[in-house]
């Protein structure tokens, strides 16, 4: 499965990718508009970890048998017939069980909003928004 | 092969999704008692405040028993086993045969023996029916002020959906903290604390002593002599296993039905699941019950793996909750209340965090408030790793895999590259 993955020597923290993944998902594909008129900020899909100089970002892996999926108490997280791990927003409770049994925070909850993110691979384009957007060349779509 | 299950929730789901991995020929058949498709029990909360219709919270689509090639029986219960022929009688007055059979019938209502309750028009808040009926007290019959007996997770989601609704529910929980089989004092305190700013009416630490009929509605005295007024009763104190039907092989004063990592009952060709069995846990070895929907899934799928002849472990065997109600998230995994030898680490700052260490290695957490990155906190305990170097960052909203050692953070991505297949017996 496709999944997008971050070389923490080459990533520089600037959450490019957190702004670009928004966008991708915005109804207006415009970093301004999708921040200012739709309102999407904290609605990114994956997640800055730093640590003194180091700094990396994490989001769903994919994984082939994901213990989301298995956890999730309403049937809103499945897996897509091609791999992907999809989330139904419609059916999600936000209650937070993915986000406990995920040990790579692959889930991204916005509490005062009260929903659930996830990657989805930008699977209607031809590249992840991200890993197009990263202007250090630390994200990459690896596939095993 | 000829599977059989009992019960059409959780356990049932995994059940069918582990035989399908190993037998796609094989008939299965279902039995419910329950009169729908099997539903996320949590989300009945959806029902009671009419967003959702019983179709509009199915755990999976319209055509998935077809597709997975499951007879489903719906609103028909099994009455009792044959362990001699393999069969048993229902209540549509058929019988059933089996190969394998698999027991998932989960849990009913735990009703304490207070003085007057079995009396009344008491509710419950456990399956879908129970949440319609609320629905109709509350929407056409005009109560207003419910009172919740008990404050665990049911009576707080219940509680939580009735605000919603512009009712009114009291929450009478007898132990001094609310969820208290799930977080310390220190936890329940703070969210306690949350929920009354939020306008939730708590009475916490007195026992419900009698309930007596007035005029239109109902007195709730407590052992502490305080008497509330309501118009509505309903019974959140628990839940209980439903072992009914297999008294007989219920080991002599046994609650729950014990099986093993495989969830094999001992008894050739039955296996069981979810909220009825005990199994053993994960960090102590002991067989326990963990009550909770993702064990009766992950337990389901174990047990139809194995009864179409896989060999396999439950891959995890700890309990885990989180929630999000009144907006406050909270999660909780593992051992999650201090017990005598553990270190608690505290996070204090913003959000609220504890971490149990049972010689370095974490032996539950609770989070308040932020609960981004407790996956890592629960495969960190999953994987028995020694944390005792992370001092007190342990508990951190901000800690993350960066502080580990090369040789977890290695181990980490292993797992993720396997696909997460953790556990004894991948499959
Ligand atoms: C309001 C509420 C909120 C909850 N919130 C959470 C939460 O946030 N997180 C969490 O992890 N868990 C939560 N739970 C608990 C979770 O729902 C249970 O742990 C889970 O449903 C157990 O699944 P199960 O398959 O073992 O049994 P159940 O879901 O109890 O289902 C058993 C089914 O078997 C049927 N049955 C029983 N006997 C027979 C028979 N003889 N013949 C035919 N059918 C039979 C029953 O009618 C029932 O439909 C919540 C529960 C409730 C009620």
């Amino acid at each position: 499965m496709k999944r997008v993955v971050c070389n923490e020597n080459y990533c520089i923290g600037c959450k490019l990718c957190s702004v670009y993944c928004i966008t991708s998902h915005s109804r207006y594909k415009d970093p301004v508009r999708a921040f200012k008129r739709q309102g999407l900020s904290g609605e990114e899909r994956n997640r800055l970890r730093e640590l003194g100089h180091v700094s990396v970002t994490q989001r769903c892996q994919h994984c082939s048998d994901p213990l989301c999926v298995q956890a999730c108490l309403t049937g809103a997280l499945y897996k897509d017939k091609d791999g992907a791990v999809l989330h139904d927003e419609d059916k999600c409770a936000v209650c937070g069980t993915c986000m406990v049994v995920c040990p790579v925070g692959g889930l991204t909850r916005n509490g005062g909003k009260g929903l659930i993110r996830k990657c989805d691979l930008c699977r209607d384009t031809d590249e992840p928004a991200c890993v197009a957007n990263c202007p250090n060349g630390a994200l990459k779509v690896v596939e095993e | 092969m000829k599977y059989l299950i009992i019960g059409n929730s959780a356990g049932a789901l995994g059940a069918v999704e582990g035989i399908r991995r190993l037998d796609k020929a094989g008939t299965i058949t279902v039995l419910g008692e329950e009169p729908y498709r099997a539903y996320s029990r949590p989300m009945i909360t959806r029902l009671l405040k009419g967003e959702a219709d019983v179709d509009g919270i199915a755990m999976r689509s319209p055509d998935y028993y077809r597709s997975m090639g499951v007879e489903l029986v719906t609103g028909v219960a099994a009455e009792s086993l044959d362990l001699d022929a393999n069969r048993v009688s229902a209540t549509d007055g058929k019988s059933y045969d089996w190969d394998r059979l698999l027991l998932a019938c989960g849990s009913k209502p735990l009703v304490p023996p207070v003085p007057g309750l079995a009396d009344l028009p008491y509710v419950t808040f456990l399956t879908a029916d129970d949440a319609l009926a609320i629905r109709e007290r509350v929407v056409n019959g005009g109560c207003r002020r419910i009172g919740v007996i008990g404050g665990g997770l049911i009576g707080l989601s219940l509680a939580e959906a009735l605000m919603d609704m512009g009712a009114e529910p009291l929450i009478f929980e007898q132990m001094p903290r609310i969820l208290p089989s799930i977080i310390s004092d220190g936890v329940a305190g703070r969210l306690a604390g949350m929920l009354v700013d939020r306008g939730l009416a708590i009475y916490a630490g007195s026992g419900v002593a009698a309930v007596e009929k007035t005029g239109a509605g109902y007195v709730i005295r407590l052992n502490d002599g305080s008497m509330h007024e309501v118009d509505l009763v309903a019974v959140a104190a628990g839940v209980r296993p439903r072992t009914e039907l297999v008294s007989a092989i219920l080991p002599e004063g046994a609650r729950y039905l014990p099986v093993d990592a495989g969830m094999a009952t001992g008894q050739e060709g039955i296996y069981a699941c979810g909220d009825m069995v005990s199994l053993p846990e994960q960090l102590s070895g002991t067989s326990k019950p963990i009550p909770t929907w993702p064990n009766a899934y992950m337990g389901g799928r174990t047990a139809g793996y194995n009864m179409a002849g896989g060999k396999a472990d439950i891959r995890v065997a700890l309990p885990f909750n989180a929630f999000h109600y009144f907006n406050i998230a909270l999660a909780t995994a593992g051992c999650s209340v201090a017990v005598n030898g553990d270190e608690t680490v505290v996070w204090d700052n913003g959000a609220y965090r504890e971490v149990m260490l049972r010689d370095g290695r974490i032996s539950g957490f609770a989070a308040l408030g932020d609960i981004d990155n407790g996956g890592l906190l629960s495969w960190l305990m999953r994987r028995g790793a020694d944390v005792s170097a992370c001092g007190a960052e342990i508990a951190a909203p901000d800690f993350s895999h960066l502080s580990l050692s090369p040789e977890l953070r290695r181990e980490l991505e292993e797992t993720v590259k396997e696909g997460q297949n953790e556990g004894s017996g991948s499959y």
